[in-house]
């Protein structure tokens, strides 16, 4: 079965096959043979068709940070039939998302309003940080799930928004 | 020497990096450590180092450690003689200064009163101005409100308001064109009253591609005022630094001097005692007092570098009494020093705070580079505080030997788990313009897109997405599972 591997916001397929010591690896359409040998704490060597380099990971499939020269990138395992359940719900209805943890500074807004793309949500504070969160496009209020001075964590949902209704 | 102090418990009322590094220099005197603790903080070096921990309560974690009473309160009950404020939080409220002393604790830096001065910027600024120390040209409201427009105008742009309550750059706002300065005042009037419950103003003449230039002062209690020597800060943005560095490589001798007996000069005329930081603004020749910073700065240690003395010890030594050992010839300047601030912030984001939990950290080890760390394995970065997780100091014989230790030194510093600026910072010290020297304050942001991580290179994508691949339960569960007979096989576990 291919996973869905995504880096930097871009998706990959990939596949894994062979025995520990011979892993061949199918990475969207290459062939890859690589190892990874774990040596000190976070630190591994890798091997990719013969070339070696050290890197540094850790982390769980969700979330996993790998280290390679002198940057780090955040790479997470998804199910193929989460990406599809994910893109199903979202066309349903509009998410306002948190960035950032944080907590809530202000919500102009309530549930029934209308409000038109770009139009403030809600104001969160991070790390002393005032962030407008907007309306990603114009909508009704249909449910507030944050409230002023209560904090969030990251990409927690503060407000949906329901398509506005044709008149 | 002091045979005996005057005090034998020291408590460090701050947290993160500074309040290890504060702790280190405690426990090196021979005294007694303590520091403060909220439960928003796990896994933090400052309280493996300290000989104990004051427990601190409050409404969020940042107001815990802005409660003067309490925290004065419970040092008063655990036998503490002194309190270093570190920097940030108490470390500039004169009224906490002023508290500590009258419970009998001895405050680690300058009397309230100097403090209540140079806090209140319009009130320093005319201090400085009147005692023949060169300002900007400027206009301030308070002389006469009525006329503050008018007087602003006739300075003509660029003009930089600044809210007279201020500090750390918010509401501060830069006119280039006398047609909105009046929209520009009036919103710089909303942010003043928004960040500091004061809507006054004051405008100032701005220079172009200002360079930031600061010099640290040390002064006892017997009338000796040091410099040990000038900073330059002009990596910022949105006026917070960036990278420090110590000496400013491109000041003439004569200028360096200039600046230098200035702040001497300065420190002295407010009768200012410890540790202290006078800041300028440079550019075209000519430099501009801009504010005095009452406490030890962030960028301390690379004046520490260039050197080789302990800011801190001589802190202690001062607020016991002692007389500085040192005269003004006896301050080397040895060499170059350059210090990074690791942030929990993605530059790629505009710079959003992040948040994690460490899951691993390497510190580069070598001669001439030092880390002052805020965080450890296991450490939750929360967005409770400011961002600042570390500090990276490379010392060297000469600047361009500094940067390139520097940049060796970023690239063997492993933060996993959060979010940093470390890649970040290593494009910036890879930069033309700061390899040639040629700073100023808006470099970073005039070059922020030059600055950006490539996009992922095809050979780079590779490799990570095969590390994570061959890390991956799920992965390695299903290559397992293809042929049973190899399902009994290891798999890579981190």
């Amino acid at each position: 079965m291919r996973h869905i591997l995504r880096v930097e916001g871009q998706t990959h397929h990939v596949a894994l096959a062979g025995p520990a010591s011979a892993r061949t690896l199918l990475l969207d359409e290459s062939y890859i043979a690589a190892s990874l040998t774990q040596r000190v704490g976070s630190e591994a060597s890798l091997t990719i068709n013969g070339r070696c380099m050290v890197i540094h990971l850790a982390g769980t499939d969700d979330c996993r940070f790998i280290w390679l020269d002198g940057e780090v990138y955040e790479v997470a395992v998804l199910e193929p039939l989460t990406v599809h359940a994910r893109a199903a719900s979202a066309a349903g209805g509009l998410e306002a998302r948190a960035p950032m943890p944080g907590n809530v500074v202000a919500l102009p807004v309530s549930v029934g309003d209308t409000v038109l793309a770009g139009a403030t949500l809600v104001i969160i504070e991070s790390m002393k940080l005032e962030v407008v969160i907007k309306a990603p496009q114009t909508g009704r209020v249909a449910e507030i799930r944050c409230a002023v001075g209560r904090s969030f964590d990251k990409d927690a949902v503060l407000v949906l928004l329901a398509p506005e209704m044709e008149s | 020497m002091t045979a005996i102090w005057p005090f034998e418990t020291v408590l460090v009322a701050n947290r993160g990096e500074i309040a290890a590094r504060v702790l280190r220099s405690v426990k090196a005197l021979g005294l007694h450590g303590l520091v403060l603790h909220h439960k928003a903080d796990h896994a933090a070096p400052a309280l493996a180092l300290a000989d104990g921990i004051i427990e601190i309560e409050g409404a969020t974690p940042v107001a815990a450690f802005l409660d003067g009473t309490q925290i004065i309160e419970k040092a008063r009950t655990a036998g503490v003689g002194a309190i270093h404020p570190g920097y940030g939080f108490l470390s500039e409220n004169a009224n906490f200064c002023a508290a500590v002393a009258q419970a009998g604790m001895v405050f680690v830096g300058p009397s309230a009163q100097a403090m209540a001065l140079m806090g209140d910027k319009v009130r320093a600024r005319a201090f400085v101005a009147a005692r023949g120390f060169p300002v900007a040209p400027s206009a301030i409201e308070d002389d006469d409100p009525e006329t503050f427009a008018d007087r602003a105008r006739v300075l003509g742009v660029p003009l930089l308001i600044k809210p007279a309550a201020g500090g750390g750059g918010k509401g501060m706002r830069i006119v280039r064109d006398l047609a909105v300065l009046d929209a520009e005042l009036a919103q710089a009037r909303r942010e003043g009253l928004r960040y500091f419950g004061d809507g006054r103003l004051y405008v100032e003449r701005y220079v172009e591609r200002p360079r930031h230039i600061e010099v640290q002062i040390l002064a006892d209690h017997h009338g000796t005022t040091l410099h040990l020597h000038e900073r330059e800060c002009s990596l910022q943005r949105r006026f917070q630094k960036i990278v420090e560095e110590a000496p400013a490589t491109t000041l003439t001798v004569q200028q360096r001097k200039a600046i230098c007996e200035a702040a001497v000069g300065i420190a002295a005329a407010a009768c200012y005692r410890n540790a202290g930081t006078v800041e300028f603004i440079f550019g075209d020749g000519v430099f501009y007092f801009l504010e005095m910073n009452t406490r030890l700065q962030v960028e301390h240690p690379v004046t520490e570098a260039i050197t080789g003395l302990d800011l801190v010890a001589e802190q202690l030594r001062i607020a016991a009494g002692e007389k500085l050992r040192l005269s003004q010839a006896d301050i080397r300047l040895d060499g170059h020093a350059i210090e990074m601030r690791i942030c929990a912030e993605d530059a790629a984001a505009g710079f959003a705070p992040c948040t994690g939990q460490v899951l691993a950290w390497h510190t580069a080890v070598g001669a001439g580079i030092r880390t002052d760390a805020g965080i450890m394995q296991g450490a939750r970065i929360t967005a409770a505080f400011d961002p600042l997780l570390a500090k990276l100091i490379v010392h060297a014989p000469d600047r361009t030997q500094a940067l390139a230790l520097a940049r060796t030194a970023l690239r063997e510093t492993v933060l996993l788990g959060c979010g940093s600026n470390i890649g970040f910072l290593g494009r910036l010290l890879a930069h033309p313009l700061v390899l040639a020297a040629e700073l100023h304050t808006g470099l970073v942001e005039a070059e922020l897109a030059a600055l950006q991580r490539p996009t992922l290179p095809p050979q780079t994508a590779q490799a990570v997405l095969a590390a994570a691949a061959l890390a991956s339960q799920a992965l390695l569960q299903a290559a397992e599972a293809v042929p049973p007979m190899h399902a009994a096989m290891g798999a890579w576990r981190n």
